[in-house]
C-alpha cells in the first residue's frame, strides 16, 4: 500500500482510538501501538459533564471497547518527537519508532489560577477527564454552594448537574453565557431555563480569577460569589509541549491541512489540532464531533487514500442538556439571524428551528432541536438544505 | 454469559436517543428506522466487522450501543 508497517497513535481518547478503528477498517494490517498518558483504557467524555456528575451514570458505563489488533499503553506520556529518526520520545527514555504518526494528544482544562508554577493553578477543580469527574461528584456532595467560572456549554451543564443535586448554583463568565455560541435566541431560551431552576448566571466584564485560597474574585479582587466549591470551566489549551523543536507548525494547536495532514506520514485529529477557517485564521474546534469525524480523515490521508470529507466539509454536529433542555445542533454556530421554526414552538421550548447560511458562500446554515428527538442525520440534511427549500420538508 | 467467539451489537433502548451517530459510523451493520430507531442489521459480527462495530459503540454519545462476547468490557 504506502510501505507504512508501524502506526503510533499518541493519544488513546476518541480521536486517537477512532484513527485506530478507521486505519484497520480501511484495511491497514501493519502494526498499530496506540499510547494514553491517563491510566484508565479509553473511554467517552460526554457524560461526564452529565449523567457521570449527578451520579445518574455509573462511571464504568464510559469505557470504550477496545480497538482490535492494537497494541495500547496506557499511563505512558510522551515527551518528544523526533522527527529525523521517526520516533515518539516518552516519559521514561524510551524511543518509539513509527512509519505513520498520528498526533492526537488532546487537550487540557484551562485554568484561571494566577500563581502560575506555586501549584495554586493546580488545586483548583476543573473537569476534564475521568478521574476530574469522579472528584468533582465527591466534592459537590460535601458542598452547598458552588461557583462555576465559565458559561460555556461545560460551566453551564456542571451547573445543571449541582442545582440539580440541590446546591445554590452561580456561573460567572467574562461575556454574556453561550452568545458566542448559540446566538441570541437560544442563549436566551438557556438563562430562562437556569433562572427558572434558581441558577445565577453573572458578566463580570473585566473577567475572574481565583485567588489563593480558591476563591471566584473579579480581576480587580471584588468577592464575586461565597462558595464553598469553586469549580473553573474556561475552555481547554491544546497539549502540544510534547511536539516542541520538532519543526511541526504550532498556531493555537498543531496546524493540519482539510485532510488533516501536518506533515509527510503525519496527521493529526481532535481537541490538539488547528485548522483553517472560513477567513483563513487557524481555528481550533475542539468538539466530540470534530474528534469523530477527524479521526476518520486522518486515517484515509496517513494510508494515501482520499478522504470521504473533509475538514470543514459537513456540518458539525453539537448537543447539550442542561436545565431540562436537551439542544441538537448541526451547522453553523452561533446562527444567525431569524429561525424558521419547522416544528413545535420556542415558547413551549419544544422546538424544531432552521436558520439559513449567515453568507452567500456558506454550503450550509443551522439546524437545532429543542427537546425534540432528531437524529443527527436528519439534523444535519437539514442544516445542508438551502433556505429556498426549507418548505419541502 | 459467554457465546464462544460470538459478538453483537446490543442496543439499550432505554437509553438510546435516536442520535443515529452509530449509523454514521457503520452504515454496514445499523440503519435507523423511519423513527429514528437503530436497527441492527448484522446479528453476528464477524473480524472484519469488528474496528466498524467499535467505531460505532465509541460514536454513541449517550453509551447506549455496547458489544456483547468475551471482549466486551
Amino acid at each position: 500500500m504506502t510501505g507504512l508497517e508501524r502506526i503510533v497513535v499518541v493519544g488513546a481518547s476518541q480521536a486517537g482510538c477512532g484513527a485506530a478503528s478507521a486505519l484497520r477498517g480501511l484495511g491497514f494490517d501493519g502494526e498499530i501501538t496506540v499510547i494514553g498518558d491517563e491510566p484508565h483504557r479509553p473511554y467517552t467524555r460526554p457524560p461526564l459533564s452529565k449523567g457521570v456528575l449527578t451520579g445518574v451514570e455509573p462511571e464504568h458505563s464510559v469505557f470504550l471497547p477496545a480497538p482490535d489488533d492494537v497494541r495500547l499503553r496506557t499511563g505512558v506520556t510522551a515527551v518528544g518527537l523526533d522527527r529525523e529518526k521517526s520516533a515518539v520520545e516518552l516519559a521514561d527514555g524510551e524511543h518509539l519508532p513509527y512509519d505513520g504518526l498520528v498526533i492526537a494528544t488532546g487537550a487540557r482544562a484551562r485554568r484561571l489560577g494566577t500563581a502560575v508554577g506555586t501549584g495554586v493553578g493546580n488545586g483548583e477543580t476543573t473537569l476534564r477527564g475521568l478521574d476530574d469527574a469522579v472528584g468533582l461528584r465527591g466534592r459537590l456532595a460535601d458542598s452547598r454552594d458552588v461557583a462555576v467560572a465559565g458559561a460555556g456549554f461545560l460551566g453551564l451543564e456542571i451547573a445543571s448537574a449541582a442545582v440539580g443535586l440541590g446546591k445554590a448554583v452561580t456561573v460567572v463568565d467574562q461575556f454574556p453565557a453561550l452568545l458566542g455560541r448559540l446566538g441570541p435566541l437560544l442563549a436566551d431560551l438557556v438563562l430562562a431555563a437556569a433562572a427558572e431552576h434558581g441558577v445565577r448566571v453573572s458578566v463580570a466584564p473585566a473577567g475572574v480569577r481565583i485567588d489563593r485560597s480558591g476563591r471566584l474574585l473579579t480581576t480587580d479582587g471584588a468577592l464575586l460569589a461565597e462558595a464553598d466549591l469553586v469549580v473553573t470551566a474556561a475552555g481547554d489549551v491544546p497539549n502540544t509541549e510534547w511536539l516542541h523543536g520538532s519543526g511541526i507548525r504550532l498556531d493555537g494547536g498543531v496546524v493540519i491541512d482539510n485532510a488533516c495532514r501536518v506533515a509527510p506520514n503525519i496527521v493529526a485529529a481532535g481537541d490538539v489540532v488547528s485548522a483553517p477557517g472560513r477567513d483563513g485564521r487557524m481555528t481550533r474546534s475542539p468538539h466530540w464531533w470534530s474528534a469523530l469525524s477527524q479521526a476518520k480523515i486522518a486515517a484515509a490521508t496517513l494510508l494515501g487514500r482520499e478522504p470521504a470529507d473533509l475538514v470543514g466539509g459537513r456540518p458539525p454536529f453539537f448537543w447539550t442538556e442542561m436545565f431540562g433542555l436537551k439542544i441538537r445542533m448541526a451547522g453553523r454556530l452561533p446562527p444567525v439571524g431569524e429561525p424558521t421554526v419547522l416544528d413545535g414552538s420556542i415558547a413551549q421550548r419544544r422546538a424544531l428551528l432552521l436558520w439559513p447560511g449567515a453568507g452567500p458562500g456558506d454550503a450550509f446554515g443551522t439546524a437545532v432541536s429543542v427537546n425534540l428527538p432528531i437524529s443527527a442525520p436528519k439534523l444535519t440534511r437539514l442544516a445542508q438544505r438551502s433556505p429556498a427549500h426549507q418548505r419541502t420538508l | 454469559m459467554e457465546h464462544a467467539g460470538i459478538e453483537r451489537l446490543l442496543v439499550d433502548r432505554n437509553r438510546c436517543e435516536g442520535y443515529g451517530m452509530c449509523q454514521q459510523a457503520a452504515p454496514d451493520l445499523i440503519h435507523l428506522d423511519d423513527e429514528d430507531e437503530p436497527v441492527i442489521d448484522v446479528a453476528e459480527l464477524s473480524a472484519a466487522h469488528k474496528p466498524l462495530a467499535n467505531a460505532a459503540v465509541r460514536a454513541c454519545p449517550v453509551a447506549a450501543l455496547t458489544l456483547s462476547g468475551p471482549t466486551a468490557h
